[in-house]
């Protein structure tokens, strides 16, 4: 993608169309010198230097932001340059059409109509700006002034300003003033893009979670709380900078851990299968370093989710590097980021700014003086946690993104006021890991604050029948049904919980409406059918074929084919789909329904 | 995994020389984005966006008895995935050519590199040895006449020439057929003859059609060769022999254009940027650094964004009768004004002028808002329009506020009601301005309606202005993601009508009558759906009526695809005619005088501007005819293999 750096229509030459007077115009972009390969966006036309031709800034996305160009086309043409000022009308002139008739030939007149932005993100010059041609005689330039009003201005020459007022009929000349001197032209090539260096951050996230080995070997996770403020560092026994910074940060420690700061290295050798082998040089550089801080061998998922973190903090994707050091407060949230080596003397200033408020913190964050209209502004936690759940897809720890999406979600639920979505997909992940009743929770938090939408009802629904409460799924369910009544899963699920509270007739209605709704959903055919078996009703059979006939590899579906066939009295053809739902069973490990279906069949 | 990234790279300073492996998500989506945004968007024309939820089947219960409880297994945690007719968008990537059918594209890739063998070989050397050309060519290879003899003064004046040869390819009136090798290299030997004398010269090559026959493949391509002051710009057809790689069986010359400066030596425009501005400090610190830079250092929550929408107006911020400078920056970043001096190099006085706001700022404009003979100042931010008054010497206050006016690309100003006050029009883009880098998808994707609002901010004196959007009936058709806006009384009846130039889909051009709005695009023959970004006014026939140029994305690779049957299939006329005109690049409306404009873009040579930004109406050579800058390119980064 683009922020990796990939270029997409990059480096695409401005285009410079000459108009060749007959309709049609020459590509002249090539030997126009305004070709740059830059990422043009706004461009806006004035004679800057006043030498009576139309020069243009141009403002690029690449470096150099800004470039203005000089017109030095050689002709012998004149010019006319036009400044109104309006009296009656908006002061600016804004809308008038101006017409220059020249004299003595059978040129069409040219007109120009003076405006206020043009283009693309750009205002030119309010100066309205005629070529001659030839032409040394002007016979008048009439201005429409807006509203309608006409006046004719006589009298001016070629190759000067002036300045027109409305209302005077006069024609005022204008000369710049003295001082002018020709500017040199340069080759200007932006600088090229760097991350290395310090960023404060006026809005950081919480540090992912992050586990790393021991010297002794074992699994440890980093845990921040009650420590006080921490450097985390990330190095490896290969990288020079890192040893250097090691050792001024060895030389100072008395004074890095005055400051109360706390500073773990994380050794990303062991990340590398290549070089697993030589996990033990990082430990023996650090004996030799006698490096008086903790240490650990980080592991990749951790790596991942800092990288995650990092490409939610900036818009461009700079993968991480060694050194790269995450300053982080005592409650967790990364306050700096130093890509590159820090040295001691910035960390001591950084930590003591780590009490700053959010304004501090912004300007802090930007590297000139600045004023703002916006007050602060928070990282969308929420974000984040999606981009975590979107690369979960191909992560080597699931779990842990799993975690981190929960940890970013929390994070927004608790401190961004985050609203039914955030609950809502916190609880999606909590249903994934099985922690179900914090899921409910989530999902009532979801209901309470958005109690109209239809997605948190039904889920809470779902959520409720798992833990068996179906008084309140069947609520749920009813408001789910209130909000889009053409739910077949909102009918299903009512059905289902109605069954649990010993409604069968209500259940049955419900269960009909959802096949109604949705014929071709195998489990609301094999949940009617259920039904009609407990009601010994034969149509089961018709529900359950038809399940079947959707989703073949069922077993549930062939058991209760079988027991509507025992019911209608054909225990031959009960017996057949009984054997076919143990072998359903037993392929899909299920032990307990192969087992029970056995059961079932010894005693038909 | 990225983890493994970091193994590679060791972080020296100033700048790490990092060499990371790249995440495999990341490069199934740069396969996925290089056709899903250089085919361009264009495949996704005429088909329609919806945002689906991945839905989940319930899954059998565990409890085996009769009934057993719905529970819905939690699958994954849900994300959402975008479908357009019902399929996956990741269906509609062409991930990798070479596995998903398209043959042409492949081969496009294998061409174009023969193609750059030859034009090495032409750049290198005035003799070209036909021996270096030879493993190029089939047995039998010809070509016509790359540089016609017959060719024809299109154009000419004290400034430059051009000619042009008007069918280079009748053999009675071109030099060829040249046979093999050798034929060839004489061929490109005359091809170089306009550049006699002159220094190094540029190759470029675009191939724009690849059409498949059991036995053989066709290519066109535009070819330019360039250096200071002399430009060939022509169109090649060739014949090629599928080998691999493949070779050049014929080269045909379709057309052809010589451009040459009178005195090549001296540029038509001399970069002074740095005279000018260099003497600031934050020349260096700032503006010399780009986009790419400034989004790898500052928070995304700023504002910085890679697009790099921000512009810049010019006006006299001080009343000195100089034209000064903003320049509008991303979030984080200082807005600055540069204050000219008579020297015409410019100071920044930003922070002294009360303007150097960080917030994110798209565009701005100087206008006089309250006739008091000053410029006061509008800027389009992430936090809305603000309108900041001036005090006359150049110092501005924040007057005025409209906070729901956020990100506003195309501002511009006109008095509307003709009350004698300027009224601002602000619109904009995407709706979800607040987080500007999450945009939402336009629906449906031809005819997007479902943009930012735009707004009609009616100056009622004294700084105060009123959205009367609603009530002039500039809410039809308000919310098409509009890049660019700008006012012109295109029917010659003495008020303000306004332009806009809308991204996926039409154009809108409103009719003032008497201060109220009526769209008459589509009468007036302007919709020009496609890409809109920009939009520029001016008589450039002098006829006495405004004409109208668009700027939009001109596509190689849209209109290699486009023409083929396996695009074609299933696609209506409509979708069909609209995926051309999409790929086909920047129109320009010649005004008919009867409210009704003709497009004219092809006859008048105008459509190939790239992926065009502005673009001017501007008079270069103070002849009396406009002429046209398009300033254009996407995202240049610093890996130039582009997506």
């Amino acid at each position: 993608m683009q922020e990796e750096g990939l270029s997409m229509s990059g480096y695409e030459r401005h285009c410079v169309f000459l108009n060749m007077q007959d309709g049609r115009f020459a590509d002249i972009s090539q030997v126009s010198g305004l070709d740059f390969p830059d990422d043009g966006r706004g461009a806006a036309c004035v004679d800057w230097d006043h030498d009576g031709d139309v020069d243009f800034w141009l403002r690029n996305r690449t470096a150099p932001q800004l470039r203005y160009m000089r017109n030095d086309v050689p002709t012998g043409n004149h010019f006319l340059a036009i400044r109104l000022e309006g009296r009656t009308c908006n002061r600016d002139a804004i809308g008038a059409r101006v017409k220059v008739q020249l004299d003595g030939t059978a040129a069409k007149p040219l007109i120009r109509t003076l405006r206020a932005g043009e283009g693309f993100l750009a205002q030119s010059s309010k100066w309205l700006h005629f070529g001659l041609g030839r032409s040394t005689s002007i016979e008048k330039v009439t201005v429409r002034w807006p509203g309608g009003e006409v006046e004719t201005f006589t009298g001016l020459q070629p190759d000067h300003q002036y300045h027109l007022t409305q209302g005077t009929g006069e024609a005022r000349r204008w000369t710049r003033p003295p001082g002018a001197t020709p500017l040199a032209p340069t080759i200007l090539a932006g600088k090229p893009p760097t991350s290395a260096g310090r960023t404060f951050l006026a809005a950081g996230p919480l540090l992912p979670h992050i586990s790393y080995r021991d010297r002794e070997g074992a699994q440890r996770s980093l845990n921040l709380s009650s420590k006080g403020p921490t450097l985390v560092n990330l190095w490896a026994s290969w990288c020079a900078p890192c040893h250097r910074e090691f050792k001024q940060w060895t030389r100072h420690q008395q004074q890095l851990k005055n400051t109360g700061l706390n500073i773990i290295a994380l050794g990303v050798d062991s990340v590398d299968e290549r070089k697993q082998a030589e996990a033990g040089a990082a430990w023996r550089l650090l004996d030799k370093l006698q490096f008086p801080f903790e240490a650990g061998l980080v592991d990749g998922a951790s790596l991942d989710g800092l990288q995650t973190v990092n490409d939610h903090i900036f818009a461009r994707v700079v993968p991480l590097a060694v050194p790269t050091s995450f300053l982080v407060d005592d409650k967790g949230r990364i306050m700096a980021v130093y890509r590159g080596t820090v040295d001691v003397d910035t960390l001591l200033e950084d930590v003591k700014l780590l009490g700053s408020d959010v304004r501090q913190r912004r300007t802090l964050s930007v590297p000139f003086e600045a004023r703002w209209l916006e007050s602060p502004q928070h990282m969308s936690m929420e974000h984040l946690a999606q981009l975590f759940l979107l690369r979960s897809e191909l992560a080597e720890n699931r779990q842990r993104t799993f975690d981190n999406a929960a940890l970013y979600l929390r994070d927004a639920a608790e401190h961004q006021r985050g609203g039914a979505d955030v609950y809502g997909q916190l609880a999606g992940i909590l249903r994934y890991q099985e922690k179900n009743e914090e899921a409910t929770a989530a999902l009532r938090k979801a209901v309470e604050l958005a109690p109209d939408v239809y997605k948190w009802r039904i889920e809470l629904a779902e959520a409720l029948v798992g833990s068996e409460q179906f008084a309140q799924t069947a609520q749920h369910c009813n408001e789910a049904l209130r909000i889009n009544p053409g739910s077949s899963r909102a009918h299903a699920l009512l059905g289902n919980s109605l069954v649990y509270l010993q409604q069968p007739d209500r259940a049955h209605r419900h269960f009909l409406e959802a096949v109604r709704l949705s014929p071709e959903n195998p489990e609301w055919q094999r949940l009617l059918g259920a039904l009609l078996n407990q009601k010994r009703d034969p149509a089961a059979i018709v529900h359950l074929k038809k399940s079947i006939e959707l989703r073949p590899d069922n077993a549930h579906t062939r058991m209760n084919l079988g027991d509507a066939f025992f019911i209608g009295n054909m225990p031959n053809d009960g017996i057949a789909q009984y054997q076919k739902a143990i072998e359903l069973a037993t392929a899909e490990g299920n032990v307990k329904l192969a087992d029970y279906l056995r059961g079932r069949l010894q005693q038909q | 995994m990225f983890a493994k990234s970091i193994v590679g790279g060791c972080r020296d300073e100033p700048e790490p020389h990092a060499q990371p492996r790249v995440h495999p998500l990341i490069i199934r989506q740069a396969k996925a984005h290089r056709y899903w945004i250089t085919m361009s968007i264009i495949i996704l024309l005429g088909l329609f966006f919806s945002l689906r939820h991945g839905c989940r089947d319930p899954e059998s219960a565990a409890n085996p008895t009769a009934v057993a409880a719905a529970t819905t297994s939690p699958g994954e945690p849900e994300r959402i995935t975008a479908t357009i007719d019902g399929r996956p968008i990741d269906s509609l990537f062409i991930d990798d050519p070479a596995t998903d059918g398209w043959h042409t594209e492949v081969f496009n890739k294998a061409a174009k590199a023969q193609l750059k063998k030859v034009g090495s070989l032409l750049v290198q050397s005035h003799s070209i040895d036909p021996a270096r050309l030879a493993p190029l060519l089939t047995n039998k290879f010809s070509c016509s006449g790359l540089r016609p003899a017959n060719v024809q003064e299109l154009y000419g004046d004290e400034v430059l020439t051009v000619v042009a040869a008007e069918d280079p390819q009748d053999p009675a009136k071109g030099l060829g057929p040249h046979h093999g090798a050798a034929g060839l290299a004489a061929a490109l030997g005359r091809l170089r003859e306009p550049f006699a004398g002159a220094g190094e010269l540029q190759f470029a090559i675009k191939i724009f059609r690849v059409e498949e026959a059991p036995d053989r493949i066709t290519t066109r391509q535009h070819v330019a060769i360039w250096t200071r002051g002399s430009a060939v710009l022509c169109t090649w057809e060739s014949v090629w022999q599928t080998s691999t790689p493949p070779r050049l069986h014929t080269i045909g010359l379709v057309d052809y254009r010589e451009t040459v400066l009178r005195t090549p030596q001296t540029p038509l425009f001399a970069d002074c940027t740095e005279a000018a501005i260099g003497g600031n400090d934050i020349f260096r610190e700032q503006v010399m650094h780009g986009t790419f830079h400034w989004i790898g250092r500052l928070e995304r929550a700023h504002g910085q964004h890679i697009a790099g929408y921000s512009g810049l107006a010019i006006g006299d911020a001080n009343g000195d009768g100089l034209d000064d400078l903003y320049l509008c920056e991303a979030g984080g970043l200082p807005n600055r004004l540069f204050f000219q001096n008579p020297d015409s190099t410019a100071t920044d006085r930003s922070s002294e002028a009360g303007v150097n706001f960080a917030d994110t700022t798209v565009s701005a404009l100087f206008v006089d808002l309250d006739n008091d003979t000053d410029q006061d100042l509008v800027i389009g931010t992430r936090a809305g329009v603000v309108i900041l008054a001036n005090d006359g010497t150049g110092h501005f206050e924040q007057a005025s506020h409209v906070t729901s006016a956020g990100m506003a690309f195309a501002l511009c100003a006109a008095d509307y009601d003709e009350d004698g006050d300027l009224d601002l029009f602000a619109g904009r883009y995407n709706r979800n301005a607040a987080e500007s880098d999450r945009a939402a998808l336009p629906i449906p994707y031809y005819d997007a309606n479902n943009g930012a609002r735009n707004f009609l901010l009616r100056n009622d004196g004294d700084f105060e202005f009123t959205d009367v959007t609603v009530e002039t009936g500039l809410d039809a058709n308000n919310s098409r993601f509009t890049f660019a806006a700008a006012w012109e009384d295109y029917d010659n009846d003495g008020d303000q009508d306004l332009y806009l130039a809308n991204d996926f889909g039409r154009n809108c051009l409103y009719r003032n009558d008497g201060g109220r709005f009526v769209d008459v695009a589509a009468t007036a023959d302007v919709e020009d759906i496609a890409s809109g970004m920009s939009v520029t006014w001016g008589d450039y026939n002098r006829d006495g009526l405004m004409d109208v140029y668009i700027s939009n994305m001109y596509s190689n690779a849209g209109n290699r695809i486009v023409p083929q049957d396996k695009f074609r299939r299933n696609l209506s006329p409509f979708a069909l005619n609209s995926f051309h005109r999409l790929a086909r690049g920047n129109t320009l409306f010649a005004n008919n005088g009867d409210s009704t404009f003709t497009d004219v873009s092809v006859d008048a040579g105008v459509t190939m501007g790239r992926w065009a930004w502005s673009s001017l109406f501007c008079d270069l050579n103070n002849n009396g005819w406009d002429d046209i800058l398009v300033t254009n390119g996407n995202l240049s980064a610093p890996n130039t293999k582009d997506l």
